[in-house]
């Protein structure tokens, strides 16, 4: 019964830290957009069209009527936090679609451009930072320890139009604008996969690194346990908390959309649709999208805590 | 103490961010050609004795614009991470140090701003305060700094409650004086190393939010925001994105090195 009240308490705990940071997240947000020289309601009365000078002074103090910006900063916040509460995040301020409708669009090509490039970039990057580690400074290592070293020096735009000059325009094989096809995905998913799995490979090999430098290793082998038993049942073990980490890591930034990636090559994501509400102060679709991803980040977050606990109970004991 | 042994390669890595620096700094000098010149006649020509490595769609050389472009990408990344490392470095050491609600409320804010997505929030902060290196050097630093001190509130956590804090403490000297003399020596390697290792990155930031087009003001030659404008041109001149594209990489290589470099010298000193 004591470990029940502990769960319900640290339960308890994590609900109330994520409602802060939430409102921390939002309340900047609004506060950012809130001094922005930019006013709301011409940019939606002007829409897309960017009709300059032909909105009447008239019409805007009304629109800012319409949409309570006449209010105090802090009363807009509240009528906004009140709406989410009441699942409404609000309508776009350029497409007057629901931010929600507009968000749940957008996240289903994220989604299956993340789900696709994180699977391989575990199954590439797991695998050869273990064994890296295992044969470190053989052949193989010294090959995947350049590729990766130039993986993280090299921005993902310059690696994006790069592919894209190879692939799409030199070779022809691979339409420029990406579209929602398997075809399309090909390009965004490589660099995804090549950025992540540089940082990845890296992170996991100097993991594995540490824990084969250990006293304990050293210990197993002088008692005869066998070189397979001390990776397999040790050292991967006492790996894991940290390499499932960053997975998680990578994981909430591939699904807060990759921007950049995504704007070039046209890959109509959440990562191109924040650039655009960003460069339009499109107010509401920005905080749904900062709303979003710190959802997805304490999601993530949480998943990563929880899994670690059942991983590495040493983990649980040291935190309760 | 025993004294630090620097392997060969430190040097030569020094020495070529020396020369990096050197290119950054006379870009005036090396430079054939004003980079803010432009002329339509000249636009987008290949290499020639005026134009070593041709020119852009207004016809500005472009191997003076990467020059000039050298100064902008390094010095602006050197400021951003000098500022966030200063920052972070104190917030984490005072937040970890002194602990109960100064901790819980700084450790708030830290993770409040980890959690937002950096690019777009530095982008959303660009665009408030209008674009321009400035705002951009604001923007990252306050996007950055949280990071910085997070892991400099780990680290004193991890050594406060040590004998040797706890002896100062007793010896009476004061919560300020622990912080300088006992707690930032002694967690400042891997905070070093974090910090090398982040110039590089840094780079690329500044650069992903020029390109963005919301880094630097036109006409001022930046990495980033002349692949901006090589971007457009893909299919018929590729030399607009490879060469400011080869120097943000050939810096980011050095630095990296070097920050590696710094690691090594660093780790085994303290083994």
């Amino acid at each position: 019964m004591r470990h029940l009240g502990t769960v319900c308490k640290k339960i308890a705990i994590s609900a109330v830290q994520t409602a802060v940071i939430l409102i921390g997240i939002t309340l900047v947000t609004f506060f950012i957009l809130h001094i922005s020289p930019v006013n709301p309601a011409e940019i939606y009365l002007m829409g897309n069209s960017g009709n300059v000078g032909q909105v009447s002074q008239e019409a805007i103090e009304e629109q800012e009527k319409k949409m309570g910006l006449d209010k105090p900063f802090i009363v807009q916040y509240a009528s906004w936090l009140n709406n989410v509460a009441h699942g409404d995040l609000g309508k776009s301020m350029t497409t007057s679609k629901p931010v929600k409708d507009e968000i749940a669009e957008h996240a289903v090509p994220t989604a299956v451009l993340t789900a696709v490039s994180l699977l391989i970039t575990v199954l590439i990057s797991v695998p050869l930072g273990i064994y890296c580690a295992v044969k470190k400074d053989r052949a193989l290592d010294n090959i995947v320890r350049i590729f990766s070293f130039l993986g993280i020096s090299m921005p993902s735009f310059f690696i994006s139009l790069v592919l894209l000059w190879i692939f799409c325009l030199k070779l022809q094989v691979l339409p420029v604008i990406a579209q929602r096809s398997p075809k399309g995905m090909i390009l965004p998913a490589a660099v995804l996969i090549i950025q992540c799995s540089s940082k990845y490979i890296r992170q996991v090999r100097a993991v594995v690194l540490e824990q084969l430098n250990q006293e304990y290793v050293m210990g197993a082998a002088a008692r005869g346990v066998s070189e397979r038993d001390i990776l397999f049942k040790h050292v991967l073990k006492n790996s894991a908390v940290p390499i499932l980490t960053w997975c998680g890591m990578y994981f909430g930034i591939m699904l807060g959309g990759a921007s950049v990636i995504e704007t070039i090559f046209s890959w109509d994501g959440l990562g191109k649709l924040a650039v655009e509400s960003v460069t339009t102060l499109d107010y509401y679709m920005i905080q749904g999208f900062v709303l979003w991803t710190a959802v997805v980040f304490l999601i993530v977050n949480f998943a990563v805590d929880v899994a670690g606990d059942i991983i590495d109970p040493r983990v649980k004991r040291g935190r309760i | 103490m025993e004294k630090r042994r620097y392997p060969a390669s430190f040097w030569v890595l020094l020495i070529l961010i020396t020369a990096l620096f050197a290119v950054a700094v006379s870009a005036p000098v090396l430079a054939p050609n004003d980079p803010n010149k432009s002329s339509l006649m000249d636009a987008l020509k290949g290499p020639s004795a005026q134009f070593p490595l041709g020119t852009d769609p207004l016809g500005r050389c472009l191997l003076s614009r990467m020059l000039y472009g050298a100064r902008v990408s390094i010095f602006s990344s050197l400021i951003i991470i000098a500022i966030v490392f200063a920052f972070g470095t104190a917030v984490g050491v005072f937040s970890g140090y002194t602990g109960g609600a100064a901790d819980m409320i700084l450790t708030k804010v830290i993770s409040i701003t980890q959690a937002f997505p950096k690019i777009i929030l530095a982008i959303a902060i660009a665009g408030v305060l209008g674009i321009g290196i400035k705002n951009t050097i604001i923007a990252l630093c306050i996007v950055e700094w949280a990071e910085y001190a997070r892991m400099a509130r780990s680290l004193t956590v991890g050594i406060k409650e040590r004998t040797f804090i706890k002896a100062a403490r007793i010896c009476g000297k004061s919560r300020i004086d622990i912080m300088f003399e006992h707690i930032l020596p002694n967690i400042m390697p891997p905070l070093i190393v974090n910090a090398s290792l982040g110039i590089a990155s840094m780079i690329m930031e500044v650069a992903a939010l020029s390109y963005l087009g919301v880094g630097v003001q036109s006409p001022m030659a930046e990495w980033g925001a002349m692949m901006n404008t090589g971007k457009d041109y893909v299919q018929t001149n590729i030399s607009l994105v490879i060469v400011p594209g080869a120097a943000i990489f050939i810096t980011a290589v050095i630095f990296n090195l070097f920050g590696e470099k710094i690691r090594d010298v660093l780790e085994t000193k303290t083994n």
